[in-house]
């Protein structure tokens, strides 16, 4: 994270007023140059209009475009295949949508199947270059907000279903202030279909979440409720307003109440285990430790390739009062058995309402291996994570990660996937010998390598290349269900309930959203 | 730095080394070949198993690794070159023999107290040397004692005290008889030989699972694989795979096994076997979809349970929890005759370092790690066991042992 | 022929067991039908299998419990026709067994010394265990471990009924004489410490083929319960109480253990007389510690095989 904020301070600098959307005719007369140049242009002219506040460095910003495109741009190595695509990308004109466009589209989804290989019985989950090409050609009116969350997003900056859902909010409101209603249409009518467009782009990051989708009906029918009699200005900020106190209410007050009541099972002493990162979780951790000045041991459990894990450790490592040991999941038996722990606490991304639990993978694992040592497994979840699917394994619902993320040592090395297959395009631009790189390397984990530093990988090689091996395949799915029965008890703000009573709350509660 | 130095004992020459970590094993190799005598170079697995400090225990296993797929096939080919010398004391009888393995696998044991191949190579051996004895007595003194099964031990006629010493005397005395003339040599040639086909056993170990191989894998079946780093399981497979089609999972094990799931993948993958990685913690996700789940061991015991790579007890927790049965397979040498009472004493820890490296310095030093390298698998978790000579229940595991280790021999001191 | 009138296999198995509390059941069994041997004086072969069945029969008959005595009875009656077949000499070998009553019962000492020796792996500093009813071989091991200053805790169940036993207050305040702390429970308790308890260990009365217990009434019970709270259950028994039965459920133990169940609306009936034993399936036993060493359940059956067919 340090060598972003080494950035920021540089993308400050390059701050200048322009349109929020950016202009048409940059695009349209730069379009007959070189693709490349086109796209850093472009991505340069919107980091530009970018406000200073958004801790977004210029880079990021330029990757945001690569990431799209480089994933394509490794399978169509072909300089005809960019060109199309290029195309797919820059419109947002309907007109771009003829027959010829579509086949394009479909050409290169063709030749991304044999690059992105999904592992037999996922094949039906969508991978994320899927998504950005079953995208509408939407680029240009996309806000810039929601462009730089759409990123942090995709690259798992921002990460955790409550941490995405407030800060797709948040995103939501800059959308709201900026928009305008165009002639000839309310803005009851024209918000929803702006803010779909939004959502759209904001879905090729990643799937959204259950709370995001839940907030998303939310707004949208707040939207609809906007009063006709007020103007538009009146509207907005009411809509901002509504969304702030969303947020407080649905979020922040909703985690207070959770801490509230699971602060109850962590006396002094106590041993807890648990899984990953939940940010209510590490609130109630905090809560516990701080403000009720509990003793307690924390056993955090972690997994590659997100360790987030270690994101909590770093919350709670500093307090005092709060032991932290960290293992990896393989060691769960041996933690399971060494230590006495008492209570399992587990986040979740969703409660689904046949009452199993959708979280990171490897919840499921820790739930069952704690349930089989009789120790109580919990689930602290806010009510907005409460979705009325019905889903019986971990395969059919899923979101597919990045398999690279699962080869390079060190994962997540701060670049994403595509960036770096960007920056080794521009080191092959600028070294004419254009020599092909392979992007696992850890020495790549700073971004001062887009200084065209040649790369040089001492890391674990042997699968750098697994892609030329027909049959291997690598899986990184990012959830999987924990099924009721190792579940004894649901912490939601409206209190404790076991997994089976799901329905209920949401039977109960879902007009009050 | 490495300090290297020989020590003879009983004519089994011990390498003391002190590894210091960053040593790369290929370094370590080369090092060892230029401060060893060529004709202790071969020598020196063991004298590695002996005199390696027990905390560098990665290092020796690449190194075993290296030249094998396990420490024991060495151990038993050292123990035959002394053997085969009769170097030192070994001109003496066999309870003095037999005195000088049991100290042999005292040192192996305390060196190395978890790895359980070397002295289980050492009790067959020593079962060797005790059939031969009781067989060469038994020719000697006709009047056998009657075959009585354990229970009988309560009511059994009498083996009194005064008689157990005439037996001793007796035996001694033949022993004294014999000593210096063919006997001895019978003894020994006979102990050579059993180490030799033991050695044989061990170096077809592999073929001998893979032969079972058609009986337990059918055609489009998905496999699991929590034990990347098992050289046996990878032969199953790629056996397997000359007669089925099917697909294989494998857990990467990380950070312990990563390096060699990659290897393990590469390979299968080359033998065009569908194969695909999942980390650790999507095991439960994929669960439902796998017909078997395929484990290696390093140690089975006598109760049927397992030490094997660390993560795979929660592996076939899972499998338990969804009836996916759980297959271990494990050469005939990794049976240990011994009970896993205290299972965390049989767990090695590793580097922390691999879990939290330094480059998360702000948690370095306030969280504690730890970081198993081995799992403790109970026999409740695993159905069958697939050796060399067959397949076992685990509940079977006791009668294995039984039939090829002395009860005396279970402990070494 | 018949066991002559003049001695009763009966009083001199209640004696036996009368007179020396260490006795357990199958060796006083054995002692009864050595005395017999002793008097009665059989002069053929025949005539010796006879009396030694029409004894057995008649001391499994006359006692309710019979369940370890018949264990003792079997197991003599095997060896006895095995060294008569096998070998010649039944002669020496009945004197050594005519002679030799105390040894025995030393032996049946010292294999609950062994079973001290394997079980006392099973112990660790800081457990809690938990014990059901009394038995002498569970006493001698924490015995022993205690002697080897390890430090544990108990929970010794009430085991009631018990016709006035008191077997389990009996087995706490030994344990307390040792200077072990123990937690007397009622029995209606167990599923209330069971977390709290880190492993099981039972006597038995009987080890079934099946590698299953017969045991005093609740061992059953508080083996679900440990099962089902995933707490090894560790049985601690001589293999000279083996028995050659496999019962599959508790309807299937020998009538005589007294199963009558009555269903009434008499108001001055009181507590239904129940049996004294129930038994445990070996579904829900760890293993079994003997002075055979460490047994799996099959194991069990493997000693029985080797004793009656071969």
């Amino acid at each position: 994270m340090s060598d972003d904020e080494t950035d920021d301070t540089k993308s400050i600098n390059v701050v200048a007023k322009n349109d929020v959307v950016p202009s048409r005719s940059t695009i349209e007369s730069e379009s007959t140059r070189n693709t490349e140049e086109t796209i850093q242009s472009k991505t340069q002219s919107q980091s530009q209009i970018q406000q200073p506040e958004k801790t977004l460095s210029n880079k990021e910003l330029k990757a945001l475009k690569k990431k799209a495109k480089a994933a394509k741009r490794a399978a169509a190595k072909a300089a005809m295949y960019d060109e199309g695509e290029v195309s797919n990308r820059q419109g947002g004109r309907p007109k771009r949508n003829t027959a010829s466009h579509i086949k394009k589209q479909l050409n290169s989804a063709k030749i991304k199947d044999n690059d992105v290989r999904i592992p037999p019985m996922f094949g039906h989950l969508e991978t994320r270059e899927e998504r950005i090409s079953a995208s509408p050609v939407i680029a240009s009116i996309v806000h810039p907000s929601i462009l730089a969350l759409t990123l942090k997003i995709s690259t798992y900056k921002i990460v955790g279903s409550t941490a995405r859902c407030k800060s797709m909010l948040e995103a939501f409101k800059d959308v709201i202030s900026s928009y305008s209603t165009p002639q000839g249409t309310s803005l009851q009518r024209n918000l929803t279909s702006h803010l779909s467009h939004q959502i759209e782009y904001l879905k090729t990051g990643r799937p959204l979440s259950i709370s995001m989708g839940n907030a998303i009906r939310w707004l949208k029918q707040r939207i609809s409720l906007v009063s006709i009699d007020l103007n538009d200005e009146a509207g907005k900020r009411m809509l901002v307003d509504e969304i702030d106190e969303f947020i407080k209410e649905k979020i922040l007050y909703s985690d207070r109440v959770i801490e509230e009541y699971a602060s109850k099972h962590i006396e002094n002493n106590s041993k807890i285990l648990t899984y990953a990162h939940s940010h209510v979780l590490a609130e109630l951790f905090k809560y516990c430790a701080l403000e009720q000045d509990k003793h307690f041991e924390i056993y955090i459990v972690d997994s590659k390739p997100l360790f987030e894990g270690k994101k909590l450790a770093k919350k709670l490592a500093p307090i005092e009062n709060i032991k932290c040991h960290y293992n990896l999941i393989n060691s769960l038996s041996s933690v399971l058995e060494k230590s006495n722990i008492d209570f399992c606490f587990l986040g979740a991304h969703s409660m689904l309402s046949n009452g199993r639990l959708y979280s990171r993978v490897g919840t499921a694992l820790v739930a069952m291996a704690a349930k089989n040592k009789n120790i109580p497994v919990l689930v602290c979840c806010e009510s907005i994570k409460f979705s009325d699917k019905v889903q019986l394994d971990s395969v059919t619902l899923n979101e597919l990660g990045d398999s690279d993320d699962l080869i390079n040592t060190e994962p997540f090395n701060k670049v994403g996937f595509n960036l770096q297959q960007y920056l080794n395009k521009l080191a092959r631009e600028k070294e004419e010998n254009g020599q092909s790189h392979n992007q696992n390397n850890k020495g790549q984990q700073n971004q001062k390598h887009s200084k065209h530093q040649t790369i040089d990988s001492e890391e674990d090689t042997v699968l750098s290349n697994w892609k030329d091996l027909k049959t291997l395949y690598i899986l990184n799915i990012l959830y999987d269900l924990t099924p009721p029965e190792y579940i004894q008890k649901v912490i939601t703000e409206l209190g404790a309930l076991p997994p089976s009573s799901v329905p209920v709350i949401l039977r109960e509660y879902k007009g009050l959203t | 730095m490495v300090h290297v130095y020989l020590e003879t004992i009983e004519g089994v020459n011990n390498v003391h080394l002190n590894v210091d970590d960053s040593l790369s094993t290929r370094v370590l190799v080369e090092l060892l070949r230029e401060h060893l005598p060529d004709k202790v170079a071969d020598r020196s697995i063991i004298a590695l198993v002996g005199g390696i400090p027990v905390t560098h225990y990665q290092t020796l296993r690449e190194l075993l690794d290296s030249g094998g797929n396990s420490g024991s096939p060495f151990v038993a080919l050292q123990l035959r070159i002394p053997i085969c010398k009769g170097e030192g004391k070994l001109q003496g009888r066999a309870d003095e023999f037999i005195a000088l393995i049991r100290r042999i696998g005292q040192r192996i044991v305390k060196a190395q107290p978890r790895e359980f191949t070397a002295g289980n190579i050492l009790r067959r051996v020593l079962a060797i040397v005790r059939e031969e004895i009781s067989d060469s007595t038994a020719s000697a003194s006709a009047n056998s004692a009657p075959v009585n099964t354990a229970m009988f031990r309560l009511l059994v006629a009498p083996l009194d005290k005064e008689e157990e010493e005439q037996r001793k005397k007796e035996r001694s005395a033949i022993d004294a008889e014999n000593d210096g003339n063919s006997h001895k040599d019978v003894l020994r040639s006979v102990v050579i030989q059993g180490i030799r086909e033991l050695i044989d056993e061990i170096d077809s170990v592999h073929e001998n699972i893979a032969q079972m191989t058609v009986d337990l894998i059918h055609d489009n079946e998905v496999l699991l694989t929590p034990t990347p780093g098992s050289e046996t399981v990878l032969n199953f497979l790629l056996k397997a795979s000359l007669k089925r089609k099917f697909t294989v999972l494998i857990t990467e094990n990380y950070p312990n096994d990563i390096e060699l799931c990659h290897r393990f993948a590469k390979k299968l993958a080359e033998a065009e076997i569908e194969t695909v990685i999942i980390p650790d913690s999507t095991v439960f996700a994929v669960m439902s979809r796998v017909g078997k789940v395929l484990i290696g061991a390093r140690a089975v015991f006598a109760n049927g349970g397992c030490v094997t790579a660390a993560g795979v007890a929660t592996a076939c927790e899972c499998a338990k929890e969804h009836r996916t049965p759980v297959f271990t397979v494990a050469g005939l040498y990794k049976f240990s005759p011994s009970y896993p009472f205290d299972r965390n004493s049989l767990i090695e820890v590793g580097n922390s370092g691999k879990v939290l490296p330094y480059a998360d310095s702000d948690l370095v030093g306030k969280c504690e790690v730890t970081t198993p390298i081995f799992d403790y698998v109970p026999p409740e978790y695993i159905d069958i066991y697939i050796t060399n000579i067959g397949g076992f229940s685990p509940n079977f595991v006791y009668r294995i042992v039984l039939d090829n280790y002395r009860t005396e021999d279970v402990e070494f001191s | 022929m018949s066991v002559s009138p003049k001695f009763d296999i009966k009083e001199a198995y209640l004696k036996f067991l009368r007179d020396d509390p260490e006795m357990t059941m199958p060796v006083a069994a054995i002692e009864a039908l050595l005395t017999m041997l002793k008097i009665q004086q059989p002069s053929t072969s025949s005539e010796l299998i006879r009396l030694l069945d029409d004894a057995t029969k008649q001391l499994k008959s006359s006692v309710s419990n019979a369940i370890s005595l018949s264990a003792g009875c079997d197991m003599f009656m095997r060896f006895v026709l095995r060294n008569l077949h096998l070998y010649s000499d039944w002669e020496s070998c009945k004197k050594h067994l005519v002679e030799n009553g105390q040894l025995f019962l030393q032996r049946a000492k010292d294999s609950r010394n062994r079973i001290a020796k394997v079980g006392i792996n099973f112990i660790n500093d800081d457990d809690t265990i938990l014990v059901h009813s009394y038995s002498r071989v569970v006493l001698s091991l924490l015995e022993y471990a205690k002697s080897r200053f390890v430090r544990f805790r108990v929970f010794a169940t009430e085991a009631c009924p018990d016709k006035g036993e008191n077997n389990g207050i009996k087995m706490a305040r030994l344990l307390k004489k040792m200077g072990i702390s123990v937690c007397l429970i009622p029995d209606s308790q167990v599923g209330f410490v069971i977390n709290k308890v880190d492993k099981v260990f039972m006597g038995a009365e009987g080890v079934s083929e099946s590698g299953g217990i017969i045991n005093h009434m609740g061992s059953f019970q508080i083996g679900v319960l440990a099962k089902n709270a995933n707490k090894p259950v560790y049985v601690v028994a001589e293999s000279h109480k083996f028995v050659r039965m496999f019962p599959l459920a508790q309807d299937d133990l020998p009538p005589e253990m007294g199963t009558k169940l009555i269903f009434t609306t008499d108001l001055d009936e009181g507590l239904v007389d129940h049996p004294n034993v129930d038994f445990t399936p070996h579904q829900y036993i760890t293993a079994l510690i003997s002075d055979l060493g460490v047994l799996t359940p099959s194991a069990v059956s493997e000693e029985l095989i080797k004793m009656w067919y071969d």
